[in-house]
């Protein structure tokens, strides 16, 4: 492999991106015997602990009140109308099984609370994707 | 039962309302250290980073029912926040809040506080010298240590482009912070 070329790959090396293990041994074959090439991996090496050591800016602040109140600010009124789908949706359902004669009256009740249960069921899903939102897992890796 | 609706049976659910609210102040109380942070590194101003992670979690409210689970959550937090910084910076038009001073960069490595602290804030100067699309690959990488596969996803580009992309900004930092770099070289050996 020629430095052109596996000067290209450094970072990648660096990275631990490789694509195989092919790669990487072809990389270290090179790095073996070139001084220059082993020169400019230190310094990508060096660049990546500087920027490692970089602080952390901390806040103990979490402005959650000040949010939600800019969301209302902004969605305002519009939200009103974020059941309309779903009262839309409960009401087609009722009129279908209605038509269908497949539910009583007690029954409708109990579609109002499936679409609540399942309004809840989406936001519980959406919490648990929060919960691994940092862990990351490509088979293809 | 005058008057009682399914919202006051003893054993009835929450209200949707209710729901969606304590699960986006959840959201906000995970996530929000860590989206502010991701702002710093972009503007380098406290005040500033605040009002764009809070803009962060208003726009993630509003598309939140376009969130199909495709990505990731942290992916799509990831992609509002750089999206909204990239646009914050373009309308400020400002690339720096404070000139890099090259000179500067050769600052002896102090180990107390202060010292790690000015190296940072230095370090950051350079990222801000950096186009935009470059400081992003490196923001990404180095301080959120994300994937190249996931980062591609955040900027929605491909592997190859984030690879170039961190070639680039890697040299020029490599050039910016000569001095530093050098040192640390030696530190090593």
């Amino acid at each position: 492999m020629k430095c052109r070329n596996v000067l290209r790959l450094l970072n990648r090396y660096a990275d631990g991106e490789c694509a195989d293990r092919v790669e990487v041994f072809r990389i270290e074959e090179h790095l073996a015997g070139c001084a220059e090439c082993g020169k400019r991996l230190e310094e990508i090496r060096a660049l990546r602990r500087t920027l490692a050591s970089v602080e952390r800016i901390r806040t103990t602040r979490v402005p959650v009140d000040e949010i939600m109140d800019r969301h209302s600010a902004k969605a305002g009124p519009v939200r009103r109308f974020d059941l309309l789908p779903m009262a839309a949706a409960a009401a087609a359902v009722i009129l279908l099984a209605g038509s269908l004669r497949m539910l009583s009256v007690e029954s409708d009740a109990s579609i109002v609370q499936y679409l609540y249960r399942s309004m809840s069921e989406a936001e519980v899903a959406y919490l648990a994707a929060g919960e691994t939102a940092y862990t990351f897992d490509y088979s293809g890796k | 039962m005058e008057g009682m609706s399914l919202h006051d049976e003893p054993d009835s659910s929450p209200s949707p309302a209710t729901v969606r609210e304590k699960s986006m102040r959840e959201l906000v109380e995970r996530h929000y250290g860590r989206v502010y942070n991701l702002c710093y590194s972009f503007v380098r101003d406290r005040d500033e980073a605040d009002d764009l992670a809070q803009e962060v979690f208003v726009k993630l409210f509003e598309r939140m029912e376009s969130f199909r689970g495709e990505a990731s959550l942290s992916t799509w937090i990831y992609r509002i926040g750089v999206n909204t910084c990239i646009d914050a910076l373009r309308r400020s038009k400002r690339r720096a809040t404070e000139p890099f001073d090259e000179r500067r960069s050769d600052i002896a490595r102090d180990e107390d506080t202060a010292g790690r602290i000015a190296l940072s804030e230095m370090v950051r100067g350079a990222l801000m010298v950096l186009p935009v699309k470059y400081r992003t690959v490196v923001i990404l990488r180095e301080f959120e240590g994300r994937s190249y596969r996931e980062i591609a996803e955040v900027l929605e580009c491909s592997v190859g482009t984030v690879e170039s992309r961190l070639f680039r900004a890697r040299e020029l930092l490599r050039r910016i912070l000569h001095p530093m770099i050098r040192r640390e070289v030696d530190h090593e050996v």
